[in-house]
């Protein structure tokens, strides 16, 4: 059994989180190797917060990692590692609920299912296919299908079986498509977070991509699994946004 | 009725300004028939001459290949009850009359058959006439039966609409889901709760669905422009076209608002049909005569 360090209670080992109070169980302690990095929180007026230290060799971190992170309950008890080695950064989204995303600098190459937050926002791109006939050769009806490309759509929860709802959904066409609060081919126009112009998808040679168009709060893509990242880049985890700096 | 060249290879029509078949690729309007053709016949039904290379009579319209002897249309005045073709321009066209019993509807299968409608399942649906009733029986077809809308009428959740070129089905919103934590504490983060009361979902050709549309009040009109929902690139859409309430028993009010082309609701597996109802099947809309 594995005592909780927050409220004491005893939890069988296989769990990662305390099922008393759900703080984060003892992680294995990694041999902490020389002082490489800080993740240093970005308060909403852009001023910055408190630090937290990355070492040399593998950090996790997740609710229960230090004050910085424990109030947001949109963390999980282990939700991201970064490793850092070689004066390499490397980060991965260690299993969490709700990903780890990163804050749009410059074109992004969108793939099929990828998801991403604007403003308040949490939305998935879709790539779509030409129509096909089928086998008996009837085409099935619809509106016209005007050479759409991918669908966009707001993500509205999640069920208790995990099975993720569906909300508002916006197919793509044309070459590209911009989205904003007050400008664009899609409104956000209730959220007073996404900027007039924010954001515009694209296709080119069959390859869509995503750009911020210098939005006050930024576009974020959730990382599929790993990627190597330079200093200087913003994380979203969970409600804050962090600043991964080099020391 | 469209004016155009009928390709001696495999009956298309093409274009007046056409020199090729668009189907098959066969010059068209040159009477340089490749190798001995099969020699004319007598129609089945009319008598009249029919060419060797034709699968249809000329003159009344009967499948001459042996298939099917039936005729198709334009026959005797004997019923009064009938199928008749409304074309792209609004004027009637063919008519197909029936008779005690039943008449399949599909592209390759029935008296009344769309063999260029691709629309259309090979075996669509059946039109049974009885007793001076009739009915249409949707026979497992993809696409299905639409009928027009005579007067406001109340479905279900989950039903099909065709509104202009737009399929749209009707839904009740989901219940929302209130925020609760995984296994581990973690509370799901997601849009911000906008509570909706009725969502319309498009689909395209092909099957994806398009634009889910979700509506935080009860009621959502739907055309080309100033509406809720708006189609502006739609040539078959009213500017406004038609409404949808949603009703407290999770029912929703369809109501026409005088489009000119109408507002079809997708029929269940079978129903009676009366006088003056407007039927898609596919592409071809069809007007019920009852005699």
């Amino acid at each position: 059994m594995v005592n909780c360090r927050n409220c004491g209670r005893a939890n069988p080992p296989h769990l990662r989180a305390c099922q008393y109070c759900g703080h984060a169980l003892a992680v294995e302690s990694v041999p902490r190797g020389a002082l490489r990095g800080r993740l240093v929180l970005v308060r909403p007026d852009g001023s910055e917060g408190g630090a937290h230290p990355l070492f040399e060799g593998a950090n996790i971190l997740g609710r229960g990692s230090g004050p910085l992170f424990d109030a947001d309950s949109f963390l999980s008890p282990v939700h991201l590692r970064c490793e850092i080695g070689g004066g390499r950064f490397v980060i991965r989204d260690a299993g969490s609920l709700n990903g780890v995303f990163l804050k749009l600098t410059e074109e992004e190459p969108l793939l099929d299912g990828a998801i991403l937050r604007i403003g308040q926002e949490l939305l998935r791109f879709d790539l779509m296919r030409p129509p096909k006939l089928l086998p008996d050769g009837t085409e099935v009806m619809g509106s016209p299908h005007v050479g759409y490309w991918g669908r966009l759509t707001m993500i509205i929860g999640r069920t208790q079986d995990g099975r993720i709802i569906d909300g508002t959904s916006f197919p793509l066409a044309g070459e590209a498509v911009t989205i904003g609060r007050e400008r664009g081919d899609i409104l956000f126009s209730e959220d007073g977070y996404v900027s007039g112009q924010h954001a515009r998808f694209s296709i080119r040679q069959g390859r869509t991509f995503l750009q911020d168009l210098a939005s006050s709060n930024g576009t974020y893509l959730r990382i599929p699994a790993e990627r190597v990242v330079q200093p200087g880049i913003f994380l979203l985890l969970g409600q804050q946004l962090f600043r991964l700096m080099s020391v | 009725m469209t004016l155009g060249l009928v390709c001696d290879a495999c009956d298309t029509l093409s274009p007046l300004s056409a020199t090729l078949c668009s189907t098959c690729g066969a010059a068209l309007g040159s009477k340089t028939v490749p190798g001995p053709s099969p020699a004319p016949r007598s129609c089945p039904n009319c008598g009249s001459e029919i060419p060797g290379q034709h699968r249809f009579c000329g003159f009344c319209g009967a499948r001459s290949d042996g298939a099917d002897l039936r005729p198709v249309w334009l026959a005797g005045p004997s019923t009064k009850t009938r199928l008749v073709l409304v074309g792209t321009d609004g004027q009637d066209s063919l008519s197909f009359p029936l008779t005690d019993g039943e008449h399949v509807a599909g592209r390759l299968e029935g008296a009344v058959m769309f063999p260029e409608d691709r629309l259309l399942s090979p075996r669509h649906a059946t039109f049974v006439l009885q007793a001076g009733k009739l009915w249409v029986r949707d026979d497992g077809s993809h696409n299905g039966v639409y009928i027009r809308l005579r007067a406001p009428k109340i479905v279900p959740s989950g039903t099909l609409l065709l509104i202009g070129e737009q399929l749209i089905r009707v839904e009740s919103a989901l219940p929302d889901v209130l925020p609760y934590p995984d296994h581990e504490g973690t509370y799901f983060y997601c849009s911000p709760h906008r509570t909706a009361r009725l969502t319309l979902v498009q689909f395209l050709t092909g099957g994806d669905v398009g634009l889910i549309y979700r509506s935080r009040g009860d009621t959502v009109t739907i055309g080309r422009e100033l509406n809720d929902v708006n189609f502006p690139e739609d040539p078959y859409i009213s500017g406004r076209h038609a409404q949808i309430v949603a009703l407290e028993d999770g029912r929703f009010q369809i109501t026409d608002l005088g489009s000119k082309n109408g507002t079809f609701e997708k029929v269940p597996k079978i129903v009676q049909l009366f006088s003056g109802d407007q039927l898609l099947l596919g592409q071809q809309l069809l007007r019920i005569e009852l005699g």
